[in-house]
């Protein structure tokens, strides 16, 4: 046999084995086997992003594209660090910068971009809601700085907070529709986080110069309409069979309590201040009489003080009332009133505590001391309310 | 001209096809996806079980070696082997198989001339009449006469020579089987096609 006669044989057998065909059967009975097996093997734990990138890369680009493409890539990569590099670390540098700073526009623009390449409608809110922790925490860092431009940094600081707060408020109408599983989460962390805000705020308008206090105020009011805007979604969803996400009543009954538990202090903070406001007149002596103009805007100011907080008192205490009786579809617009009642009344009280301060040292003569009556509000908290006639006679001279 | 253009075009359809397979492989290691699986399963099961067909002595032998290759196959992307290339991959556990089964059996010889005289160890599915019965008989004598010949050829040239011109297996895909860089492969089948003209035939 000459190896022409080998290589013919060969294509022969080359050519008979071209032809054979597997049975039909013995395909399809091995396949379901092997798909039972695999299915059963098959791991669960999901794969790392870098982990996929890795094996995208060394499944789906050659390895000679590899072997080709590594020094160009390699340098192009070194020109891009040496040109963009700078931009990269000003924007690690920018995200300690507060309003005012020189880096602080590289920031919010910088925020802006993720929240642009962020997809989903969950996932923006969550990041929204991070950045509004960020004006947060400027703000208090603003709050502790002494310099000149402070008010109007913090004020700029203030606004930026309302507007962002306004923006997560129309975010949660639109997650509504949702139903990705972290809805429910991201709406509780919502509504979880303006409360924070409102203490936050609370704590730092006692320091905050005159001039912010009313944008503070206003952002303290954006936050809470914000939570009653999150705790509605929480109430519809734990009351609507058709709602995609699920959220327990406990979850509701906590949102409700945290939020009146948080008014209520503040009306407690707002009683303290104007409990101050007394003792205060009773202890300081001056050289100096008010006129009797002070005398009687101060008695005005504080007659319109304590009415404003018997008033968010009663509301307060109207709300408890639906709580306990369960009537939670009527809490949401409650809650605002009182919210709001007590907003008005803390305004009043930190206005009537720096009018005090420049009136009331010419107090000279101790006056009778301040009567207190107690308003027996349900459940956990008691609120301290000045009855109007006796805090007249506080500030009243002898 | 013409043959460089057929060329151009194999070497594309065959990188294709390995970016189809490392596709679905990609979808198996990252989204879990046993269908993709499958679907490497339903593009080779008929080119490993034709490979493994001739070379083993009865088609049950066949289909089992088929099926343990795409077991082997699924634990090998468990264990996260490495897997440059799909198609040589499978080649290599079916040649490993039948390596393996005819260690086992001791009787590699024996088989090869037993087999091809036994006319009724045939595929049903293959022998759906008398002229492709007669075929096969004729494929295995010849695959017979053409094992006993280059049985006298080095272990390296007689696979390199099998794999490239009774499997029809690219030098590429011979390397990745035989774990040896293609340039050697080549290297070693035009050694071994020279060696054919040296043997006393």
């Amino acid at each position: 046999m000459t190896k022409h006669d080998l290589l013919r044989k060969l294509k022969s057998v080359r050519t008979t084995e071209r032809a054979i065909v597997p049975d039909a059967s013995f395909v399809l009975r091995t396949r379901e086997n092997l798909l039972l097996q695999v299915r059963n093997t098959l791991p669960t734990r999901p794969v790392a992003m870098p982990t996929r990138a890795k094996l995208a890369m060394g499944s789906l680009v050659p390895d000679r594209m590899m072997d080709f493409m590594r020094a160009p890539v390699l340098a192009a990569f070194s020109v891009f660090v040496a040109i963009f590099g700078g931009s990269v670390m000003s924007v690690s540098a920018s995200s300690r910068s507060i309003p005012g700073d020189f880096l602080y526009p590289i920031k919010i623009a910088t925020e802006q971009t993720r929240l642009a390449l962020t997809s989903g409608k969950v996932d923006r809110l969550k990041l929204k809601s991070e950045f509004v922790n960020r004006r947060v925490d400027e703000i208090k860092v603003l709050a502790t700085t002494s310099d000149v431009g402070q008010p109007a940094r913090m004020k700029q600081a203030v606004d930026d907070l309302k507007r962002d707060l306004n923006t997560v408020k129309l975010q949660l109408s639109d997650v509504q529709s949702e139903v990705a599983p972290d809805t429910a989460d991201a709406i509780k962390l919502v509504d979880k986080q303006s409360n924070q805000i409102v203490e936050d705020l609370k704590l730092v308008k006692n320091d905050a110069p005159e001039e912010v206090k009313t944008s503070l105020a206003e952002a303290q009011s954006a936050a809470v309409h914000t939570g009653v805007a999150a705790f509605e979604m929480l109430l519809t969803a734990s009351t609507d069979p058709d709602t995609q996400w699920v959220v327990s009543e406990a979850d509701v009954r906590d949102s409700i309590n945290d939020k009146v538990d948080s008014i209520s202090a503040t009306l407690s903070d707002s009683n303290d201040k104007l409990r101050s406001v007394n003792a205060s007149s009773t202890l300081v002596e001056t050289n100096e009489n008010p006129t009797d103009a002070e005398r009687n805007s101060l008695q005005g100011m504080t007659n319109t003080t304590v009415g404003q907080l018997n008033a968010a008192s009663s509301t307060l205490q109207e709300a408890r009332v639906l709580l306990s009786e369960n009537k939670l579809g009527e809490m949401s617009d409650k809650l605002l009133e009182a919210a709001q009642a007590v907003s008005v009344a803390e305004t009043s009280t930190d206005h009537l505590v720096a009018s005090s301060t420049q009136a009331i040292p010419a107090a000279s003569v101790p006056v009778a001391p301040i009567e207190v009556i107690e308003v027996v509000i349900p459940a956990s908290t008691t609120v301290d309310i000045v009855s109007s006639d006796t805090a007249t006679s506080t500030i009243t001279p002898p | 001209m013409f043959l460089n253009f057929r060329a151009v075009v194999f070497r594309g359809k065959n990188r294709m096809s390995q970016l189809i397979d490392h596709y679905q492989l990609y979808r198996v290691r990252t989204k879990r996806d046993a269908d993709a699986f499958a679907n490497i399963y339903d593009r080779y099961i008929a080119s490993i079980y034709r490979f493994v067909y001739l070379k083993v002595p009865s088609k049950e032998v066949a289909e089992d070696v088929a099926a343990e290759t795409f077991l082997r196959f699924w634990h090998a992307i468990l264990q996260n082997t490495e897997i440059r290339n799909v198609r040589a991959f499978l080649y290599q556990i079916a040649r490993n198989l039948v390596v393996d089964f005819y260690r086992k059996e001791g009787a590699m010889r024996r088989v090869v001339t037993n087999d091809l005289d036994d006319t009724s160890t045939g595929s049903e599915g293959l022998l759906s009449d008398r002229g492709r019965h007669q075929r096969l008989i004729e494929a295995r004598t010849d695959l017979r006469i053409v094992r006993e010949r280059i049985e006298k050829l080095k272990e390296d040239y007689r696979d390199v020579v099998t794999l490239r011109l009774i499997d029809g297996l690219g030098f590429a895909d011979i390397a990745l089987v035989l774990e040896k860089t293609p340039g050697h492969v080549r290297v070693i089948y035009h050694r071994a096609v020279k060696a054919l003209d040296n043997l006393s035939l």
